[in-house]
């Protein structure tokens, strides 16, 4: 083979390497999303517990990088304005077809989560939180209209575009 | 020689100059209006309540960068030190102005179009349905709402039958003699026309209906 012909053979496998390499590469939006949430902090491995107050749905949507999808996802905290974790709550979620989900209790990072496989829910959807005493129920202020991560809104800290964290108990003034 | 052209070539910038800032100065004193339904608090108002109650969460038109920007008291704020998702601070003046920049700004071609062929509905004897020259379809937001047009956020008006669930339709007017609409499509048609019916806009507040709010829980 001459050697014209092999750099134009190397020229047009290269040309393709890169046109392949491009088109898996279908969603950086998706990967800056992902980059932007930082690394795991530290003491704390990937599980139920990581990424306390981080918009779950984002890894755990079905893009990756996780591979358990949730269909919603999120963190509550004991009251607003501050971050201790609500342990034991659960989120009451009901969909506008009137199914409804109720989650397993938050964990020690007051982390919830539903899988995909366990409850789809067609939006919109209208969540509830019960603190463990049942002291009170906090039904959410409006509905959601498509996003499973209740951190995409309830960011913190409030600003307005987010009302703040979740939270599982009001606090009263006398 | 060489100072006359010199003496040119500088009076020509100059002039070049001046007509610049002459050019600037009128293109600053023109503004490009919209043909669309005048803003007014009566008008718009309700409207605007009850985009920001069906449209306007932080998910959904309360996200910035969406191409309909809706604020409100429910969703997404303008003063940076408001709350979102409380209307402890009711929607502002401001606020109730933004979404209507927005909604109009969207298609203003099609708005001036729709506006034109709706506005005489009044006059004409119409109100909803919409008079036969009147067509609110033609806006992207009609039609996506309708769900005649995809959208993330699913079909949010009935217009016609099967309704897709949260919507529903009643029968039109005080004694509940006229055709079955859905309130939400009434609030925006006539608003489009001129003539907003406060009390769909303000019924239109109770949507999306989830089975436990209609009485249906198991």
């Amino acid at each position: 083979m001459k050697d014209s012909s092999v750099s134009l053979l190397i020229a047009v496998l290269g040309a393709a390497g890169a046109v392949v390499s491009v088109a898996c590469n279908d969603n950086e939006v998706h990967d800056e999303q992902v980059a932007a949430l930082g690394p795991e902090q530290p003491g704390v491995p990937p599980g139920p517990t990581h990424r306390p107050g981080q918009p779950c749905v984002t890894c755990h949507g079905g893009s990756g990088p996780a591979k358990s999808q949730f269909s919603i996802g999120g963190t509550v905290y004991e009251t607003q304005g501050q971050l201790t974790p609500s342990v034991g709550s659960t989120v009451v979620i009901e969909d506008i077809d009137g199914n409804v989900w109720t989650t397993s209790p938050t964990n020690s990072a007051g982390n919830f989560y539903v899988y995909l496989s366990d409850f789809a829910p067609h939006y919109p959807t209208q969540p509830t939180v019960v603190p463990e005493d049942g002291s009170q129920t906090i039904l959410m202020a409006t509905h959601i209209g498509r996003d499973g991560s209740c951190a995409d809104c309830h960011a913190n800290p409030a600003g307005p575009s987010s009302p703040g964290p979740v939270y599982s108990h009001r606090v009263t003034t006398q | 020689m060489r100072s006359v052209h010199l003496l040119f070539t500088a009076l020509g910038a100059a002039l070049a100059a001046v007509a610049s800032v002459l050019a600037c100065s009128v293109a600053q004193s023109q503004q490009i209006g919209i043909d669309a339904p005048p803003y007014s608090d009566e008008g718009f108002g309700p409207v605007g309540d009850y985009l920001d109650s069906r449209c306007g969460s932080l998910d959904c038109h309360g996200q910035t960068g969406r191409n309909l920007l809706i604020y409100g008291c429910q969703g997404l704020r303008l003063d940076p030190d408001a709350s979102p998702a409380s209307c402890i601070e009711p929607t502002t003046e401001a606020e109730y102005e933004a979404t209507y920049r927005s909604l109009v700004g969207l298609e203003p071609l099609v708005m001036a179009t729709v506006d034109s062929e709706c506005a005489a509905d009044v006059d004409a004897g119409w109100t909803y349905p919409p008079g036969p020259a009147c067509h609110p379809e033609l806006l992207t937001f009609i039609r996506k709402a309708r769900g005649t047009e995809a959208h993330k956020g699913g079909q949010l008006i009935c217009v016609n039958p099967p309704c897709p669930p949260g919507t529903m339709q009643v029968p039109l007017g005080a004694d509940g003699g006229g055709p079955l609409v859905d309130l939400q499509d009434v609030c925006l048609v006539t608003w489009l026309e001129g003539a907003t019916d406060t009390n769909a806009c303000v019924t239109s507040l109770t949507y999306p209906i989830f089975p436990t709010d209609a009485g249906a829980s198991e």
